[in-house]
């Protein structure tokens, strides 16, 4: 026997519930709120409970899914290869727009936590909060902060991204498809990509650029910031 | 198709390798998407098995963190006593992050803008 059975039962439940939730969402109209990875998760926080797993154990048994987000993450590369084609016209303002976009996403929502909450395991998680999912939790965990945190905040900032967005762009009259999609894939990373994708390909493709874009500079850059903005709260041993 | 997947855990390998010599707080799959996006760059073509292996992947990369995602159950008391304020920081912040680029694009007169 080479899994036991507990672990089969796990990556079964993980899999067949993720199945489920796709279908969910598809015969739904694909409503943001009711997102496959949301309904999975919170189904799987349910049973893992009723069957009184724990989460070390859960955790223990779905390392084999786990472990396969190393290869996705790095796999990001060609997507990204293949969608810079589309920058050549513009890149220093869709660069420049990137990297501000993401270091005020991340500086702002870990100074203003710092500032409410005082919670320092929260606020170095909110650093990564704007990026795509399997950046964050490697980013969040060798931040000290933690990974689960973190993925929880990204489907959060995915949700309230893509409720939000499309009226403050009304407001700010940015119409044109390319930068519509820039915008939403620097705040609000796959959720805002596949809203994208329902205005245009060409909409869809940048923001997919962008949400790659955001998670090779945050998880570069805001890692030797973070101390600095939360020494001001006193936090990391101020 | 293989192939491919074998390009990915190397270069995986070696962004660890990477963070690991230079003790810079970044995770090791994140350099070794950087690796392999210079090396894509450099050579302009992307070997078909890799192309079969990164979409496979990345077609169910949201099952991939559905794991990590159900360990917020070890963060419930966080999440209930702050709940209302973790959303209204994320509205905030997704607001100003969205008004800068808007500003620059403008400021910058990037067509289209």
């Amino acid at each position: 026997m080479i899994a036991s059975i507990q672990t089969l039962l796990a990556i079964s439940l993980t899999v067949g519930i993720y199945l489920a939730a796709e279908q969910l969402y598809i015969k739904a109209g694909r409503n943001a709120l009711l997102h496959p990875v949301i309904i999975s998760i919170f189904s799987l926080m349910g049973l893992i409970t009723v069957f009184g797993w724990g989460y070390p154990q859960y955790q223990n048994d779905t390392r084999f899914i786990h472990f396969l987000l190393g290869p996705a993450t790095v796999a990001l590369a060609v997507p990204l290869h293949e969608n810079m084609a589309l920058i050549r016209k513009m890149a220093v303002p869709l660069l420049l727009a990137c990297l501000s976009g993401a270091l005020v996403a991340s500086a702002s929502a870990v100074m203003l936590s710092a500032w409410i909450t005082g919670d320092e395991v929260l606020s170095l998680s909110m650093s990564a909060k704007s990026i795509t999912t399997p950046i964050a939790i490697g980013m969040a965990d060798s931040l000290g902060g933690s990974g689960s945190l973190a993925a929880g905040l990204v489907l959060l900032a995915g949700s309230i991204g893509t409720l939000i967005l499309p009226t403050l762009m009304r407001l700010c009259r940015l119409h044109d498809h390319a930068l519509y999609g820039f915008v939403l894939g620097v705040t609000a990373h796959g959720f805002g990509t596949a809203q994208a994708f329902e205005k245009s390909i060409t909409c869809g493709a940048f923001a997919g650029l962008a949400m790659s874009l955001t998670g090779v500079f945050t998880a570069f850059l805001v890692p030797p910031l973070v101390p600095f903005w939360l020494q001001p709260f006193w936090l990391l041993g101020g | 198709m293989l192939f491919g997947f074998f390009i990915l855990l190397v270069y995986w390998l070696a962004g660890e390798w990477v963070t690991a010599l230079i003790g810079w707080p970044i995770p090791g799959n994140v350099v070794g998407l950087l690796l392999l996006w210079i090396t894509l760059t450099i050579y302009r073509q992307v070997p078909k098995s890799l192309v079969d292996a990164s979409s496979a992947l990345i077609r169910y990369l949201t099952l991939l963190f559905v794991p990590a995602g159900v360990g917020l159950i070890q963060h419930w008391d966080r999440l209930m006593s702050n709940g209302l304020w973790i959303i209204l920081i994320i509205a905030i912040s997704t607001v100003l992050a969205a008004l800068t680029m808007i500003a620059l694009f403008k400021l910058l007169k990037a067509p289209g803008a």
